[in-house]
């Protein structure tokens, strides 16, 4: 039996619970605990330790979705859990007051690992605040000389999410047979 | 919502096709909840017609010849109004329809048509398209959010169905001149050429732009990045692919506070739509497996970005061309052979994205095909499970 994993990351509030929850078999393993602090103004609960959610796959095998906590103060935790793993899913709230700043912040720490597997990046909160618009992200990320998918993304919606990780598998071999 | 206690309203559908007549009946017996019901003419207290059916006009004639004080309820796509009728627009929906069964009821309780002269449905106040009773309940659930057509996520299709948009045309030989041109359309000899250069121009302009016929009207709000129309996706299809620009189409540009008046009653309407979006649809469909004149078949095409798929109408192996094209340019014909897929899928999703100006062709010589590293050859059968299962979910 084999096992891989997704991480999904972005800043508190961006949606990786729900994403994870949206294409899990199981339901999902979360670690929230009441927010407090600044982490109160974005939500009432918060994620602190992981999400956990599975795909199963055939002969036995498992996809692991990883969510990491939005908390900075949990940050030792990423490289632990982006160990292994064959790609990355960044989550960003657009309503939040600099999602570019998120943006950069989230690029620079999964760096190494980023460009060891690939990144999708899925907008959420698109439909609270419409800017930056997806355009205005995909110029941000060209000054970064990246080129990944970028969607705007409901994360309670698994159309939405499926593709989102579809994109992060052909971005990472294009050959693949659907 | 119509009193329980009051009889259903006899309706004489005049001149439908037996199709039409089912779905009506569907619709006076569900949606609006057995306000009406269908009668034979003679039987009748009210008529209905659908004005935009051939040999509309003379049924229209003999109906009132022969009950000169029977009220008619007149259906179009236009609105336009036509004196002593009620005049519905289509798309249908369940409000106006209860609007205009209690206009008729009063002209009865008044003594007909012929005695009153009733005041006119408000086009305004079209709503959803409410004939298919799935579709309806469909619109209704995505009215959780005020934008929620706005973002409605993409419709992936399978290769059956986009068979229905793109017909099953073989994949051609590039060497071969006469083929090379079957595959080739000219986006100005259709509304979608038009389309774009609106687009472009509101974007430029920053103007609020409206375009009008006697079928439709568009409007183009550049600043939202939302285009506005009452017509639903089967509708446009047939308004827009179909033709060249209508001869009376009138352009003009709103003033600020009538684009603002406008915008707030679309968008309480659920009638704006992503520019993109629909760009994108309006390509797909015009192109139907085919690509621009011009366009090479034998240059690289290069991918600018990414098109925001979970918004788009989606062509099949639109992913999969997406990240080739990302990972280094392929020529079109190249593409096909190279993900083993339908010359005409490569065609349309090339048109589309070209639309957005997603793609374009690469002055670079490189015509390699992409040699996937051993990285991804390494993990690409865990990849294939993984999409293979994420797409069975």
């Amino acid at each position: 039996m084999a096992n891989y994993k997704i991480i999904f990351t972005g800043p508190v509030g961006a949606g990786k619970t729900t994403a994870i929850a949206s294409i899990s078999d199981v339901p999902p393993v979360s670690t929230d605990a009441t927010a407090s602090d600044m982490t109160r103004k974005r939500k009432n609960a918060t994620t602190v330790a992981m999400d956990y959610g599975v795909l199963k796959l055939d002969k036995g095998d498992a996809l692991h979705l990883y969510g990491t906590p939005g908390q900075e103060r949990f940050d030792f935790m990423w490289d632990i859990l982006t160990e292994g793993g064959i790609g990355l899913v960044l989550l960003l709230d657009n309503s939040r007051n600099n999602p570019f700043q998120d943006l950069q912040f989230f690029l620079r720490t999964f760096e190494d690992f980023i460009g060891r597997t690939g990144v999708a990046i899925g907008v959420t909160q698109m439909d609270i605040k419409a800017q930056p618009t997806i355009r205005d992200y995909r110029q941000e990320l060209m000054t970064n000389g990246l080129k990944p998918p970028v969607f705007a993304v409901d994360a309670r919606t698994h159309n939405d999410v499926s593709l989102l990780v579809q994109a992060l598998l052909f971005s990472m071999d294009p050959v693949l047979v659907d | 919502m119509p009193d329980k206690k009051e009889v259903a309203l006899r309706v004489a559908a005049i001149g439908m096709d037996q199709r039409s007549l089912s779905t009506l009946q569907m619709f006076f017996k569900i949606p609006c909840r057995n306000s009406c019901q269908l009668a034979e003419e003679d039987a009748a207290e009210v008529a209905m017609l659908d004005m935009d059916a051939i040999d509309a006009g003379k049924l229209f004639e003999e109906h009132r010849e022969r009950f000169p004080d029977r009220p008619v309820i007149v259906l179009s796509l236009s609105g336009q109004a036509i004196k002593g009728t009620i005049n519905v627009r289509k798309p249908l929906s369940v409000a106006l329809m209860l609007e205009a069964i209690a206009q008729a009821r009063k002209q009865l309780a008044t003594g007909g048509a012929g005695k009153q002269t009733p005041d006119p449905v408000p086009d305004s106040s079209t709503d959803s398209n409410v004939v298919p009773l799935k579709q309806q309940e469909k619109v209704q659930v995505s009215r959780v959010g005020s934008s929620a057509a706005a973002h409605k996520a993409a419709l992936q299709l399978d290769e059956k169905e986009f068979r229905s948009l793109v017909g099953s045309a073989p994949d051609i030989d590039p060497g071969n001149a006469d083929q090379r041109v079957g595959v080739c359309f000219n986006p100005d000899d259709y509304m979608f050429g038009y389309i774009c250069k609106v687009f472009a121009e509101a974007r430029k302009s920053g103007s609020v732009i409206r375009l009008e016929d006697s079928w439709s009207t568009l409007t183009v709000f550049p600043g939202q990045d939302r285009v506005a129309t009452e017509l639903k996706d089967p509708q446009l299809r047939t308004v827009y692919v179909m033709s060249n620009k209508p001869k009376d189409m009138r352009q003009s540009i709103l003033g600020t506070g009538q684009a603002e008046r406008e915008y707030q009653v679309m968008e309480e309407k659920q009638a704006l739509q992503d520019m993109d979006a629909f760009l994108w649809k309006l390509a797909l469909w015009t192109s139907r497996g085919r690509i621009p004149d011009g366009t090479s078949l034998s240059i690289p095409v290069f991918l600018r970005h990414w098109p925001n798929m979970t918004r788009l109408l989606l062509p099949p192996h639109a992913l999969r061309i997406t990240a080739l094209w990302a990972h280094q340019p392929h020529s079109l014909i190249q593409t096909a052979s190279a993900l083993r897929i339908p010359q005409r899928f490569v065609f349309a999703f090339y048109s589309a994205a070209l639309a957005l100006d997603l793609v374009g062709p690469c002055r670079r010589s490189s015509d390699m095909l992409v040699e996937p590293s051993t990285a991804a050859s390494e993990n690409r059968s865990v990849l294939a499970r993984i999409l293979q299962r994420l797409k069975i979910a």
